[in-house]
């Protein structure tokens, strides 16, 4: 067993100095308690600093190409806006990389109000919500059965993100309401889909979405 | 086995664990158990397979819900792995469908790491010594009923404690006491990829004894008092102002009678004021041990297990959604950890059955942490320290342990650092 002069302990393993005082050790290594832990190459605050400096540097670039451009480039606003939804994006997808499905929500629900957000300040034609909407609320309601049954998930795992799902669509009814939805038929079409594919979860499915909300929601 | 569609609440302790998890404080603590031969890792796989059966809640998955978290039953078993990896590493990832224990070995010891939201570390050692016996039942075919004295049933396994003894009519200390006034935080340079150090002390019980025998105290009194100055020995005199605030976790189930393996715990804090320090030891213990005595009361002990189950019985806290609460926790764990220094946890005595003692060598526990955090578990003759540290120096351990030495204890350490094969 190696030992420490300094502090007069007996050491087990095989180490390079004493690791109390940092002072040499004699004596001859022996069985270690702890396996030898290699260090990353790359540690994840290496990785965030690496990803912060990128966007960084890419925003710094876009506003001096703008400044030295002299307004020639006018894509450089939507491309600043971009890295920021960008990172944004890459953000969630790093935080919610084990969950697919909250993952997946997230970034249809993020992709959703920047269509919203470009519609209205590239002089509103009412696209947004009048074909991204409905399409996005019912791509994600199927992607979700979609996955969850590949993944073989438990039903109650996934029913929540359909409930969930089917209770924000209603808000399409604001701009449908305030005259903002010209050609209202997709959303109609699409929110009768969603109400249908919901009440025929209800009815099959009544007690294993009962016992998710009691889980969801115990209190 | 447990159902797929089973699921339970949190205990009272366990529902603030998951909001309070931050850099290298990830709310895991291990368990090891030393044997006298090298670990059989099919038999340990068959040995953890008998064992839950016995404790089925420990195979849960945590989830996240509106107001609470809550526990998915699985059947699935962990696997065993050899340890290679970093000790006390994450083991809840949000989103993430994985178990909330993991078995490992190395060499002749056994590790499990448990996340805070299963069991505190009675009920892990609980789980530990039934999952040793096993071990020893498979490889060497003895019977484990003769062994395992333990009757409780699973259900007073899983059963959530708190709620169980909470009483309105005693309440819990008033809100504004729960805020601490800021302590001595002890410094050091992190380490650079957020894992924790563990430097584990081991000593003979006797030559323990007699040093606490020679200055009047119990070892557990002396260990802190020791710890304490240890700390003191790192402070720059002009913090000497700061008091010095070690929080000292209490088994509940010492003064309440349960046999749940879940949390069960309660914490009191020992306080030491650094100007009543002159260089000696002396001039620590008696200190602490009236802050034992002041703390260790009757009606401190239940206010403390009061103040957790308070918690679920206030509605106001009950309806407010989850992600609030989480920033809500956030904040005042942070003025809650502002307030402490250090803790020292005594696990105790640990007792294994006669017929298997003489393959065990030592038992060994810790507990992951923001700075330094101690675990005493005793085993025959061998006292254990598990000290976990976030530094990448030990000014602290090394301060504790050459004090020892100086007062005639013989300390055996071993670390997961300063490898002579890594540069």
């Amino acid at each position: 067993m190696q030992s420490c002069k300094h502090c007069k302990i007996q050491i087990r393993g095989n180490k390079a100095c004493c690791p109390l005082c940092g002072g040499p050790v004699t004596g001859t290594p022996d069985n270690p308690a702890f396996p030898v832990i290699q260090a990353p190459a790359l540690s994840r605050l290496t990785m965030f600093r690496i990803a912060l400096l990128l966007f960084v540097a890419f925003e710094v670039t876009m506003v001096t190409m703008k400044i030295l451009g002299k307004d020639h480039f006018t894509w450089i606003p939507l491309a600043m806006v971009a890295a920021v939804f960008a990172i944004i994006d890459i953000a969630i997808t790093c935080y919610y990389r084990y969950n697919v499905l909250k993952m997946m929500t997230y970034q249809v629900y993020l992709g959703m109000i920047v269509s919203v957000i470009v519609d209205i300040f590239t002089h509103y034609h009412g696209w947004s919500v009048i074909w991204v909407l409905p399409a996005c609320f019912g791509g994600l309601i199927v992607a979700t059965i979609i996955v969850g049954v590949a993944l073989r998930m438990h039903f109650d795992d996934f029913s929540l993100y359909i409930i969930l799902n089917t209770a924000v669509s209603f808000l399409q009814l604001i701009p449908y309401f305030c005259g903002k939805n010209k050609f209202p038929m997709p959303f109609i079409i699409m929110q009768a889909a969603i109400i249908v594919l919901f009440l025929g979860t209800l009815i099959f499915r009544a007690r294993e979405m009962k016992e998710a909300s009691s889980k969801f929601f115990n209190v | 086995m447990a159902h797929g569609s089973e699921w339970y609440r949190l205990d009272n302790a366990a529902k603030v664990v998951p909001s309070t998890m931050a850099g290298t404080d990830t709310r895991v603590f291990r368990l090891v158990c030393e044997l006298k031969e090298k670990v059989d890792p099919a038999i340990l796989q068959a040995a953890l397979n008998e064992t839950l059966l016995e404790f089925p809640h420990m195979s849960c998955y945590l989830k996240r819900g509106i107001f609470w978290y809550y526990l998915n039953a699985t059947d699935e078993v962990a696997r065993v792995t050899e340890d290679s990896k970093a000790p006390l590493r994450n083991i809840y990832m949000p989103g993430r469908t994985n178990l909330l224990y993991r078995v490992s070995y190395y060499g002749r010891r056994i590790n499990v790491e448990f996340y805070h939201v299963l069991a505190d570390g009675t009920g892990g050692y609980i789980f530990l010594r039934s999952l040793v016996i096993h071990y020893f039942c498979e490889k060497y075919g003895m019977d484990p009923a003769t062994m395992i004295k333990d009757t409780s049933s699973v259900d007073e396994k899983q059963s959530d404690a708190f709620s169980h003894f909470y009483e309105k009519k005693k309440s819990a200390r008033k809100s504004l006491d729960i805020l601490p006034k800021k302590a001595y935080q002890v410094r050091g340079v992190p380490d650079a990829n957020v894992q924790s150090h563990l430097i584990e002390g081991n000593v003979s019980v006797k030559e323990m004894k007699t040093v606490a025998k020679q200055y009047g105290v119990t070892i557990g009194m002396l260990t802190t008092s020791l710890w304490v100055e240890a700390i003191l020995k790192t402070m720059d005199k002009n913090r000497y102002k700061e008091k010095i605030a070690v929080n000292v976790p209490v088994n509940l189930r010492q003064y309440f009678p349960s046999e749940t393996t879940r949390n069960f715990f309660g914490v009191i804090t020992v306080n030491y004021d650094p100007t009543h320090y002159d260089g000696t030891i002396e001039s620590i213990l008696p200190d602490i041990s009236r802050e034992f005595k002041e703390q260790l009361t009757e009606d401190n002990i239940f206010r403390t297990m009061n103040s957790f189950a308070e918690l679920e019985h206030n509605w106001a806290v009950k309806m407010i959604p989850l992600f609030v609460k989480n920033a809500g926790v956030q904040f005042v764990n942070h003025v809650i950890s502002n307030g402490v220094t250090t803790s020292v946890s005594n696990v105790g005595k640990v007792d294994m059955p006669k017929e298997i003692a003489p393959y065990i060598d030592r038992f060994a526990g810790f507990m992951a942490c923001r700075t330094v955090f101690i675990v005493i578990m005793t085993y025959g003759d061998n006292m254990n320290f598990g000290i976990t540290s976030s530094f990448t120096k030990h000014r602290v351990a090394m301060n504790f342990f050459r004090r020892l030495t100086e007062l005639g204890v013989h300390v055996e350490v071993a670390t997961n650092d300063y490898d002579a094969e890594v540069k």
